[in-house]
């Protein structure tokens, strides 16, 4: 798709941007023919579709009030009335999962919008500029790599007191450096092709060239990582909640509920701590094997393995 | 080596220092904007209310001088190679703290990776050669249940059931490294199969697809147009060349390694860096925290140093003249 673009006449930029467009267009409905025939592509995204349905739908769908005590119900294994039993302080737990389901979703989709947001405006300024703009980037990275990010996020969060806005904000501000270094790169590749120089060549101003150009060309790549940090940022969020550094209870997330049901288990109470962690890896599994998928769909010279 | 090998690396060693300060900052900046008082963390409610008392602990913690006193001093101590004294753990020596402490990680850690190369490199290989088998869908399966499992979830089902209902494994490792051998390596178990387990997953899958990309190679369509039997073709011309990469892969897992050592340490009292990392950071002990970033930091920008250097060594293709650093 990028050669057709380089070859097109620069009669003047709107024609270049509309071909640029046409071309991600053409280029998208191939891909959604790929990614159908992946069977295991197509089952992840049927799990997360299905899970952010439950979840946007989650105040129709549960059962009971997600907080509501019921004395005499306490750590009752799953039954007609309550699927998946109920915990410690009587409250159901398939209502809470919905909730927490809500909660662990949101939490991922919002810190990944902001670890996007930070890394392709840092990468695209790193590629394009060059330069110190791209010294003081890679080198912030290099730093940033250089710490567990497990270690930096446990250590954030504890020291700003634990909270969902904690978490979100936590996770989106310390794990951009990955998607930074790959805009980057795809900047750095494309700004020397014939259709950047042919944008330059014709007085398009350098925002105006990384918007409607260079960006366009690096979504397929970006919409692969943010996939995967979906994943990851579900996975750091239950992680933090379940060492107590995440969502406070009493509002319910994957991650806490784990945490809560755990002294429960050696009791016998295995329904706390099976469908939470049940929901968590099966969401890790979709946008993994989508993202997979996804990957495999947008370059088809990769062999599919 | 070459020259150009020579500069090189001297380039790669000296922009550490950059970086490792770098990183000492931002950690610095971070504990010391955060809200709340080191000095009253750990203290009990009684001294609270004694003013002079607080402020006789931040002085002799050093907490009542300017940020960038308390930073030079910090730094003019690291010069001489001393990490600082925690404000708890009986004010010992930071460096003693970590060196009490990372030989348990390491063991650790180090028999986790060993088992999960052992285990995912053959079956990569064998992934590679038996392409669409039934054996090679399974693997395909396998790796991306290994990859999604939660490990902290994992930890938690594994010390139930064979830990508490099987009475098969201990799973809390208080007091393991006192232990006879003959019992000790029991602790090892759970731990090491949190934590090698996604990283069999991760290394058989890159294994897999490496083998594959180099049986697919010209020469070893050569050598086996040469009439070269599979066996040797496989094993003398495509398996070098395809470990080749996993030297890096390898290597670049560290971050994930040591960070997950965090939260398993933690769920198994495993007595490691990670634990320490994880009790500093509840009591708010800044140099101990500061500490564990900095010498986990440094191995990590090492690591990278080594794998880019070892990779150059191994393959000749790759070429170091005039290549800037790792960016």
């Amino acid at each position: 798709m990028r050669s057709q673009d380089a070859t097109l006449p620069a009669s003047h930029v709107a024609s270049l941007d509309t071909a640029a467009e046409a071309a991600a267009t053409r280029s998208r409905s191939s891909v959604w023919q790929r990614l159908k025939r992946n069977k295991l592509a197509v089952a992840g995204l049927v799990v997360l579709v299905f899970f952010y349905s439950v979840a946007i739908l989650a105040p129709v769908i549960a059962p009971y009030p997600y907080d509501q005590l019921t004395s005499g119900m306490r750590d009752k294994p799953p039954s007609m009335e309550h699927w998946m039993g109920t915990d410690r302080q009587g409250r159901d737990v398939f209502s809470r999962l919905i909730k927490g389901g809500q909660v662990s979703l949101a939490a991922g989709f919002v810190a990944v919008v902001i670890v996007m947001a930070i890394g392709i405006t840092l990468g695209a300024a790193a590629g394009f500029f060059g330069g110190w703009v791209d010294q003081a980037v890679m080198r912030s990275t290099d730093v940033l790599l250089a710490i567990p990010l497990i270690l930096l996020l446990i250590t954030a969060a504890s020291l700003f007191s634990p909270s969902l806005k904690t978490t979100i904000v936590v996770i989106g501000v310390s794990s951009w450096p990955g998607t930074a270094r790959l805009v980057r790169g795809q900047f750095l590749a494309l700004k020397g092709q014939e259709f950047v120089t042919a944008a330059r060549a014709i007085g398009a101003s350098p925002v105006r060239i990384m918007i409607r150009h260079l960006f366009p060309n690096s979504l397929a790549i970006i919409i692969v990582q943010a996939t995967i940090w979906l994943s990851y940022a579900i996975i750091l969020e239950a992680s933090l909640s379940y060492l107590g550094l995440g969502v406070q209870i009493p509002t319910p997330s994957w991650g806490n509920m784990l945490q809560d049901g755990q002294r429960e288990l050696l009791f016998g109470a295995w329904w706390l701590t099976l469908f939470p962690g049940l929901a968590i890896f099966l969401t890790v599994l979709a946008f993994n094997l989508m993202g997979d998928g996804l990957r495999d769909a947008l370059d088809p010279r990769r062999r599919s393995r | 080596m070459s020259s150009e090998m020579r500069a090189y690396v001297a380039r790669r060693v000296l922009m550490l220092i950059p970086l490792l300060l770098g990183l000492s900052l931002v950690m610095f900046l971070l504990l010391h904007i955060a809200p709340g008082d080191p000095a009253t963390a750990s203290m009990p409610p009684s001294a609270l209310s004694n003013p002079d008392f607080v402020e006789q602990t931040r002085k002799n913690l050093g907490l009542d001088k300017p940020l960038i006193v308390q930073y030079g001093y910090w730094l003019r101590n690291l010069v001489t190679g001393d990490l600082g004294t925690a404000y708890g753990f009986n004010r010992q020596p930071v460096l003693d703290l970590i060196g009490q402490r990372i030989w348990g990680t390491i063991q650790l850690q180090g028999a986790a990776l060993a088992i999960s190369l052992l285990i995912a490199v053959p079956v990569g290989i064998i992934s590679a050669t038996r392409q669409y088998s039934l054996w090679d869908h399974s693997v395909t399966v396998g790796s991306f249940i290994g990859l999604a499992l939660p490990g902290f979830w994992l930890a938690l089902l594994l010390q139930i059931w064979l830990g508490v209902k099987l009475g098969l494994f201990p799973i809390i490792s208080t007091g393991q490294a006192n232990a006879d051998w003959s019992e000790r390596w029991k602790y090892f178990v759970l731990p090491i199969v949190v934590l090698a387990l996604p990283n069999i997953a991760y290394f058989a899958r890159f294994m897999r697809s490496s083998m594959l990309e180099t049986i697919n190679q010209d020469y070893v369509t050569t050598a086996r147009a040469k009439g070269l039997n599979n066996r040797s073709v496989l094993y003398s011309h495509a398996l070098r060349n395809a470990l080749l990469p996993m030297v890096t892969v390898v290597g670049l897992q560290l971050p994930q390694i040591l960070g997950g050592a965090v939260i398993i340490e933690q769920i198994f009292a495993w007595p490691g860096v990670g634990l320490l990392a994880f009790d500093a950071i509840g009591k708010r002990d800044y140099p101990v925290i500061l500490g564990i970033t900095m010498v986990v930091g440094a191995a990590i920008m090492i690591t990278a140093v080594i794998v880019d250097i070892v990779y150059v060594l191994l393959d000749p293709r790759v070429s170091v003249a005039g290549g800037s650093s790792n960016a």
